[in-house]
């Protein structure tokens, strides 16, 4: 990982991307995919869900009821399945979803990750500086770097040296995360569950998928960040494709194949992808979303679904094809070099997050569109629902009332809904410093973009929309379009929220046993057929019990 | 360079300095070497606190180990943490990973830094000698991220040499990300990098023998060859046994940032050791007590390498790092 740090990306990058990424404020999708989707989304569907065990048995609680949030008139309307509104700017006289003093002027210290540089300082950051005299607290992030998140945080544990609040993003697969919830964080559950949760409005408005990823054992331990249903796209440059003479939307495996093939132009340095696109492959061969739960209730693993080995042998055979970059070895775990040469033409297509569309759409002179999903012999592809939530926000265990309380009408005001007066700050800060206002629209100045890595938004926050009027033209209506085609294809995980010990303990490295199977396979070092012996391992290594305990949850669950 | 004379010669008066002791009583040895005690002071507390204070931590392999709940909230399970790891087929791929790794480099880095240190004596020009010297210590302060990279820019699949083969119609040849070869060329980045840092303390041997004996030898009639292989190799024979001894000491540490760079490249088949594996087990999966076990072996391993390749160095009449 740290060789994504050091690689240097170009600031240009950086700050385009940032800049998206935290209007649309969440962007872990943007992140996750290529090196380890499904590893990633595993986690964040079961990591949260069930209980730790050993906790005492307190009663289990409703969770908190859902009041679905004022908001402006939508240029796009978006839907129950998913699908995001869509607005063509920001507005800028919100109403105040917030009263009242917050905090008591004490420091905020919270653990925050982050995917640019550092923010600036607060004595150079007036946006840190609004958001304090806002909250009425000292903030004092404590922001980890995405690519030092796996090392760092565990040993930020393990030193218990964890600060007062706690932001932890579930596509990290934090290992034993219930237990650590229990051990160390406050049960939030009098203060959230029902109808409590109404004195905080805006936490109000986060729907139950969110909520059920911090809610262990029938207790509520964190806050959500709410996260789109929609998980991975593919982009396509659609004036390298055309200049191939292809078609950017195939129809099935055999045109998809064709497309690879033909805009690849090794001499002129060009190829059809460069990262693993194992999870797509999956997608289309209709490979079921980590689990399956059969009708006399057992858990069968999408492993063992019989189009699982298909698919990744049409992977290798791609890769084997020579439509891969030379460098996508490196490039899978590279997420920055790999933007940037679909940027510059040198690759024709990008899977990635669904988020990518606002880092891609930033640089307007990209022409772009996003490939609809579709079967191998042409129809409905399959799409992988996420687990509900980007990150789950808590705080250290402790009997203070008043700081619970504050710690909550804190995370009130950052999940402050899009429209809404405090979400404006949030995503654009001082008026002449962070933003200007051209033509009646706010646009966030380089300095607004870089202060923003502050970090603050991606911690606790309810549905997300699509705004993006810096971007390309029209890329949110590109997307908006897009999840309405996919809605149908929409498939969610059985497993996700369902408690597993083995999961727990034993989940990251099962999932990287077979990611770095699935990696040898698509790299050619290993044959198709050696994912059948992985497979079993895995179920002998822990993959049977995981069923089992699911069956078990399931069944508990009703 | 200090070592120049310091390191051999201290030798033969810490000998004489041994020999009396034992007659002297414990007080007034205490008295006569407290001065020497003082100086050794904060380097062996150091020692002590960080390195055998931690070592009270290894209990965790007999563990499972949850750092939030601590040592004493976490459970004790025996064996099961050695019984885990030696039924894990990924630790014994990792084992013999390392065991390759080890073996290359100990054939194909160790001699280089004493070949070039040879060559680099036989440069008469001081200039010349200074100048290429800096040059090759130079990589030594370049980080593994840097080398790594420039490697991947050079030889990549899309580096220089690559993309000039393809451009030019040829076929292009892939060492970055090839799991056969990885170990050459793992073993070729930590050459690159280190073997002209490695030269000094040979430098300073080869410094430090007198230089009447290659005269008399030279009036003796004994050639270039003869002078090298009766005078100069012999001269550095005791540094060289102490550095191979060290060397093997740690021999098991093959390199963990430049592999953890490249692992993903070839895959975990081809590049996890033992130290990736702990890492991955313990830091990022968060199964502590197994990734302890690991390191526990490791170091018991290294232990034993020591003190037999100490022994071996005794039955050839050196001094190695202790005595009898």
């Amino acid at each position: 990982m740290p060789f994504i740090n050091g690689s240097g990306s170009s600031a240009s990058n950086e700050g385009l991307s940032r800049r998206t990424l935290l209007k649309r404020a969440g962007l872990a999708a943007a992140l996750v995919p290529v090196s380890g989707v499904l590893a990633a989304c595993g986690g964040s569907g079961s990591s949260g869900g069930g209980g730790g065990g050993g906790a005492a048995a307190a009663k289990s609680v409703p969770l908190p009821t859902y009041v679905p949030p004022v908001k402006p008139k939508p240029l796009l309307e978006g839907s129950a399945q998913g699908v995001m509104d869509v607005y063509a700017s920001f507005p800028m006289d919100g109403p105040r979803t917030v009263n009242g003093t917050i905090g008591d002027g004490s420091e905020f210290n919270v653990l925050i990750m982050t995917y640019g540089q550092p923010s600036p300082p607060v004595d150079q950051s007036p946006y840190w500086q609004l958001l304090n005299k806002e909250l009425n607290l000292k903030v004092k992030p404590l922001q980890v770097p995405y690519a030092d998140f796996q090392t760092k945080f565990p040993a930020l544990v393990a030193g218990d040296d964890l600060p007062e609040f706690v932001s932890v993003p579930l596509y990290e697969n934090v290992a034993r995360l219930p237990q650590l919830a229990e051990a160390q964080f406050t049960d939030l559950s009098e203060y959230l569950s029902g109808d409590a949760v109404k004195k905080y409005p805006n936490l109000a408005g986060i729907q139950k998928a969110g909520w059920l990823n911090g809610y262990l054992n029938g207790r509520i331990y964190g806050v959500p960040k709410s996260d789109p249903v929609f998980s991975t796209q593919i982009y396509t440059k659609t004036d390298v494709i055309k200049a191939a003479g292809a078609n950017p939307q195939p129809a099935n495996l055999q045109e998809f194949k064709d497309l690879a093939k033909a805009v690849t132009n090794a001499q002129a340095g060009v190829y059809a992808f460069g990262g693993n696109i194992a999870d797509f492959m999956m997608m289309m061969f209709g490979v079921p979303n980590k689990w399956t739960r059969k009708a006399d209730g057992t858990f069968v693993s999408a492993w063992e679904h019989e189009a699982f080995v298909p698919a990744m042998s049409e992977l290798a055979d791609l890769y084997k094809s020579g439509c891969f970059h030379p460098d996508t070895p490196t490039l899978m775990t590279n997420k920055v070099q790999r933007d940037a040469l679909f940027r510059s033409g040198k690759l024709a297509m990008l899977y990635d997050g669904n988020r990518s569309v606002g880092i891609v759409a930033d640089d307007k002179d990209v022409v772009f569109d996003i490939m609809t999903p579709f079967g191998k012999d042409g129809g409905n592809a399959v799409h992988w629902t996420g687990g509900g939530a980007y990150a789950m926000t808590m705080i250290k265990k402790t009997t203070d009332k008043k700081r619970i309380d504050m710690f909550l009408r804190v995370l009130d005001y950052i999940a402050a809904p899009f429209g809404s007066r405090e979400s404006f700050i949030m995503s654009y800060g001082v008026e002449g410093v962070d933003y200007e206002v051209k033509d009646g629209v706010a646009v966030l100045t380089t300095r607004g973009q870089r202060e923003q890595d502050l970090g603050l938004a991606y911690i606790a926050g309810g549905p997300q929309v699509l705004c993006d009027p810096q971007g390309a033209p029209g890329v949110d209506q590109l997307n908006h379009d897009w999840q309405q085609k996919v809605v149908p294809m929409l498939l969610d995980n059985p497993a996700a929220h369902l408690y597993s010990e083995t999961f727990n303990s034993k989940g990251a490295s099962l999932q990287q046993q077979m990611q770095d199977a699935i990696t040898a396979v698509f790299l050619g070092r290993e044959s198709a057929s050696s994912l059948t012996a992985a497979v079993q391992k895995w179920k002998t290594g822990g993959g049977d019990k995981m069923a089992k305990e699911y069956a078990e949850a399931a069944a508990l669950a009703g | 360079m200090t070592l120049k004379q310091a390191l051999p010669r201290v030798a033969p008066q810490s000998d004489e300095t041994r020999q009396t002791s034992q007659k002297a009583p414990f007080l007034a040895r205490l008295w006569r070497d407290a001065p020497l005690l003082v100086m050794v002071a904060p380097a062996a507390i150091v020692l002590l606190l960080f390195t055998y204070v931690p070592l009270l931590g290894s209990v965790i392999a007999w563990m499972d180990y949850v750092p939030f709940l601590g040592f004493t909230g976490s459970d004790w399970v025996g064996w099961d943490n050695f019984t885990a790891l030696f039924s894990d087929p990924s630790f014994w791929t990792a084992v013999w990973n390392t065991v390759q790794i080890t073996f290359l480099q100990l054939v194909l880095f160790f001699p280089v830094p004493i070949l070039l240190a040879v060559l680099l004596n036989t440069v008469a020009l001081p200039v010349a000698k200074k100048f290429v010297q800096s040059v090759i210590y130079l990589p030594h302060f370049l980080s593994w991220v840097i080398i790594v990279a420039l490697f991947q820019q050079v030889l990549g699949g899309a580096g220089i040499v690559n993309r000039f083969l393809i451009t030019h119609g040829l076929s292009p040849f892939d060492v970055m990300s090839n799991p056969d070869t990885f170990k050459l060329l793992l073993t070729t980045q930590a050459i690159w990098k280190d073997a002209g840092w490695g030269t000094i303390i040979f430098l300073a041997a080869i410094a430090a023998i007198d230089p009447g004996l290659y005269e008399s030898a030279t009036m003796d009639g004994a050639g270039a060859w003869g002078r090298f292989w009766h005078i100069t190799l012999p001269g550095m024979r005791p540094i060289i046994v102490l550095m191979l001894i060290l060397r093997l000491g740690d021999s098991l540490t093959v390199g963990f940032e430049q592999i953890l760079l490249q692992r993903d490249a070839v895959g975990p088949g081809a590049a996890e050791v033992l130290d990736t594996f702990v890492y991955y087990n313990g830091v990022v999966d968060g199964n502590w007590g197994t990734a302890t076990a690991a390191g526990l072996l490791k170091g018991v391993v290294s232990l034993f390498l020591v003190l037999a390749a100490n022994k071996l160095a005794h039955r050839f009449g050196e001094e190695g790092v202790y005595k009898r």
